[in-house]
């Protein structure tokens, strides 16, 4: 997860498990994240669940079950 | 109009007319059963997801009281009320935030066992959803769970004023029409337009045709689980917006009966609800291919969610909003850390400095009104113990509580409202994880300096068993605001502001050797963590007093009374002399490990049942004002570690037993009291050998 970067945008592709528990903090297939902050030790991530208007922290073990493909410019409207 | 009984009502009788009085009389009487024959009952719950501000919502319709805050789950539990309107005895109940019904946590399970009426204790009949208006989308997740339960519905698009200050835009004529339900904007805080959600409800509730009108609108929709050519549609129109959500609905529900037709599965304690279908891994954790099944809906659930939002709801804000701007600060690696010290030392040192104020202004007051009262009633005998035991304990809850609680509680209550505590979680967990909990746990310690009671409550919150039972038996060690009058009393105002700190810094490290000690012992691991992050919030000052308010209750109505009751039992021990016995039989300990004065036994005793009683028995077993004349520094010092770290109060014990279990609440009062005894006695040895 070294390789989510602090102010980029991405995007959820697939969620590999537990997708109702993912659902409930707004993290669907195809939302976009801005990511607005990571913690040093690349542990936590402070992001924005763009298309739900929410903020959440989660832990890196969480990511790690879901898909992120970066957006570029011109996809993020 | 809210219409509250009043069964004391009186009527106006002519004078000396006893027929008139008589038929007045009867004729009340008649009306009154009328009234009541034709009262009907409704239960009407409040429904939202976490920090959406239902438990505002619920204090603006009830004379009730319950806590607010802004962070997710400050309601832990459901809080009944009754209100009138019209002719209904409307049965209030504030549910603890869910998601979706899908639950994750023990608080959500309750929302969720009571609106799938698991437990049998309710049957609701009718639900207002409050949503955060800002994060509508995210709300919609539950809106359409709460649709599938076919309960009367009403949504309160909340805190209105100021999505709209944040650039929300919500067009809710055309979300009434997709999702078929009232939709009323609110400022619950406010009061604005919630008495209008209830009148709303019950209309919908009078008017059923209002919500069963789906089976004529999904005839006209051919649909099935195999020909679901909906589940790879990413956006749906207007046009099919409504027929789409039905049949989600319908989906829902004809999935549940193929379940109980074709495998005979039941869902223990699951009413036959779509709902269940959410908990599919819970209750049949052997239908993973259902689980599959379950997974293309909700893709379908998300869809609809999101082609609602991009019709009804849109967002213009700045890019970086101030809050972004603010987070940088907050989150930073160095200044986020050093602005949580500082905002911590501020607290405790601000309410330290207005609670010395606001102690030498009582003091000028109640001392000469202490003496007097001493001088008046020198000479009654068997009732003097009775007069001077209530004296001491009502003026040492004006003059010693009082003057430190208040502060404090001001400026925890700012923090709980003002958004910071959930970015502490996200600051402090990289620390915490390898203690053996995680930054959610934040919360609980936090609410702790408050109330240990509270603190353990909330854990309810924690979605991970282990995390749960570490953070609730060392919750007890967290400086409550119990603890802090005695620190702010005894120990900054004799000692110094530098002693009382250090009070603080000792709690901090005992809290990560005992939690490091446990996590080592243990076999408990894998911590995660996941949580919302709500938008800073200007506290109201109504919100701010109502909660200091709540907690000042508690200390008038159930401590103050047991405290007066202490103090008064302790003069009689005194005036019998049977003081000294009992003070005799703790005497090892006090004057034996800790070199205490022997009056300090009973003290002790009585800062079982709150701490704030053992400074006031205090003050009254050694029969002074000027504590510094009876006790050395290192007394008064040795003392306070000893009060701020032996067992929890008998309500935090109780508390504990609920949430933990007998088991770990055993543990953790073998823990506190012998770490208080070994660490007050290494003190009490080293600042002797150091003086």
């Amino acid at each position: 997860m070294e390789s989510i970067e602090k102010d980029k945008i991405y995007k959820i592709k697939e969620i590999v498990r537990d997708k109702p528990s993912y659902m409930n903090y707004g993290l669907i297939e195809d939302t976009l994240l801005r990511v607005i902050d990571k913690s040093s030790d690349n542990k936590n991530f402070y992001l924005e669940v763009i298309g739900f208007n929410r903020k959440i922290a989660i832990s890196v073990e969480f990511l790690q079950d879901i898909v992120l493909e970066e957006v570029s410019g011109d996809q993020k409207g | 109009m809210i219409k509250r009984v009043n069964m004391e009502k009186k009527t106006e009788v002519p004078k000396g007319c006893q027929e008139c009085e008589l038929g007045s009389i009867q004729k009340t009487v008649t009306e009154l059963k009328k009234n009541l024959r034709r009262t009907k009952r409704l239960r009407v719950a409040l429904v939202g997801q976490p920090n959406s501000g239902k438990s505002t919502f619920f204090n603006s319709l009830s004379n009730y009281k319950v806590n607010t805050a802004n962070y997710y789950g400050t309601t832990v539990e459901y809080h009944l009320t009754t209100i009138f309107i019209k002719n209904y005895e409307i049965e209030l109940i504030d549910l603890p935030g869910i998601y979706s019904l899908n639950y994750s946590d023990l608080a959500e399970k309750v929302s969720f066992e009571i609106l799938t009426n698991v437990r049998d204790e309710f049957k609701i009949d009718g639900i207002i959803q409050v949503v955060e208006t800002s994060s509508l989308p995210h709300a919609l997740l539950l809106t359409l769970d709460l649709l599938t339960l076919d309960i009367p519905m009403v949504i309160a698009l909340n805190m209105f004023d100021e999505a709209r200050i944040r650039g929300v835009n919500v067009d809710i004529q055309l979300l009434q029409d997709f999702i078929n339900v009232p939709v009323i904007p609110t400022v619950s805080i406010k009061g604005e337009n919630t008495l209008k959600c209830v009148l709303k409800l019950i209309e919908v509730i009078e008017n059923t045709s209002l919500i069963n009108d789906e089976d004529s609108v999904i005839s006209n929709y051919s649909f099935n689980i195999k020909n679901g050519s909906l589940f790879y549609r990413a956006s749906f129109s207007k046009e099919e917006l409504r027929d789409v959500i039905n049949s989600y609905k319908r989906l829902w529900k004809s999935m549940v009966k193929d379940i109980f037709d074709s495998t005979n599965c039941h869902f223990e304690n699951c009413k036959l609800v779509p709902a269940c279908l959410m908990n599919i891994e819970k209750y049949a954790p052997n239908m993973k291919s259902l689980a599959n099944v379950r997974d293309e809906i909700l893709k379908l659930k998300s869809n609809i969610i999101m082609s609602i939002s991009s019709l009804v709801f849109s967002v213009q804000k700045p890019s970086p909003t101030f809050e972004d701007l603010i987070d940088r600060f907050v989150l930073n690696r160095f200044w986020g850390y050093l602005i949580l010290i500082l905002v911590m030392f501020f607290t405790f040192y601000v309410a330290y400095f207005l609670g010395n104020i606001i102690a030498d202004k009582i003091d000028s007051v109640v001392d000469p009104l202490s003496a007097k009262v001493d001088d008046l009633f020198k000479d009654y005998g068997i009732l003097n113990p009775l007069i001077i035991g209530f004296k001491e304990g009502f003026l040492g809850g004006i003059g010693i509580v009082i003057p430190y609680l208040i502060p404090f509680l001001f400026f925890i209550s700012l923090l709980e409202d003002s958004g910071y505590i959930p970015r502490m979680m996200y600051l402090m967990d990289g620390f915490l994880k390898p203690l053996g909990i995680s930054g959610r746990s934040v919360l609980s310690f936090v609410l702790g300096l408050g109330c240990n009671v509270s603190a353990i409550m909330s854990l309810r919150g924690l979605t991970k068993y282990s995390e749960r039972i570490f953070a609730g038996m060392v919750i007890p060690f967290v400086p409550c605001s119990a603890r802090t009058v005695v620190v702010m009393a005894l120990v900054t105002g004799t000692l110094g502001v530098w002693w009382g700190l250090s009070l603080y810094l000792l709690s901090f490290l005992i809290i990560v050797t005992v939690l490091l000690l446990i996590n080592k012992l243990s076999k408990f691991n894998h911590l995660y963590f996941m949580v919302h992050i709500p938008p800073y919030r200007v506290p109201s000052l109504k919100s701010i007093f109502s909660k200091i308010w709540l907690r000042f209750k508690t200390f008038v109505f159930t401590a103050w009374p047991v405290l007066i009751l202490g103090t008064i039992v302790l003069s009689y021990l005194s005036y019998f002399q049977l003081d000294r016995s009992i003070n005799n039989v703790f005497s090892f300990l006090t004057v034996g490990l800790l070199g205490l004065p022997q009056e300090t036994g009973i003290p002790l005793i009585f800062g079982v049942l709150a701490k704030e009683y053992a400074l006031v028995m205090l003050y009254s077993a050694l029969n002074t004002d000027n504590i510094k004349m009876v006790m050395t520094n290192l007394q008064i010092f040795v003392f306070s570690v000893f009060i701020m770290l032996y067992t929890p109060c008998i309500s935090t014990i109780a508390t504990q037993v609920k949430e933990i279990g007998w088991k770990y609440t055993v543990i953790s009062i073998i823990l506190s009291v012998s770490t208080a005894i070994i660490v007050s006695f290494i003190i009490s040895k080293l600042l002797y050998f150091m003086s």
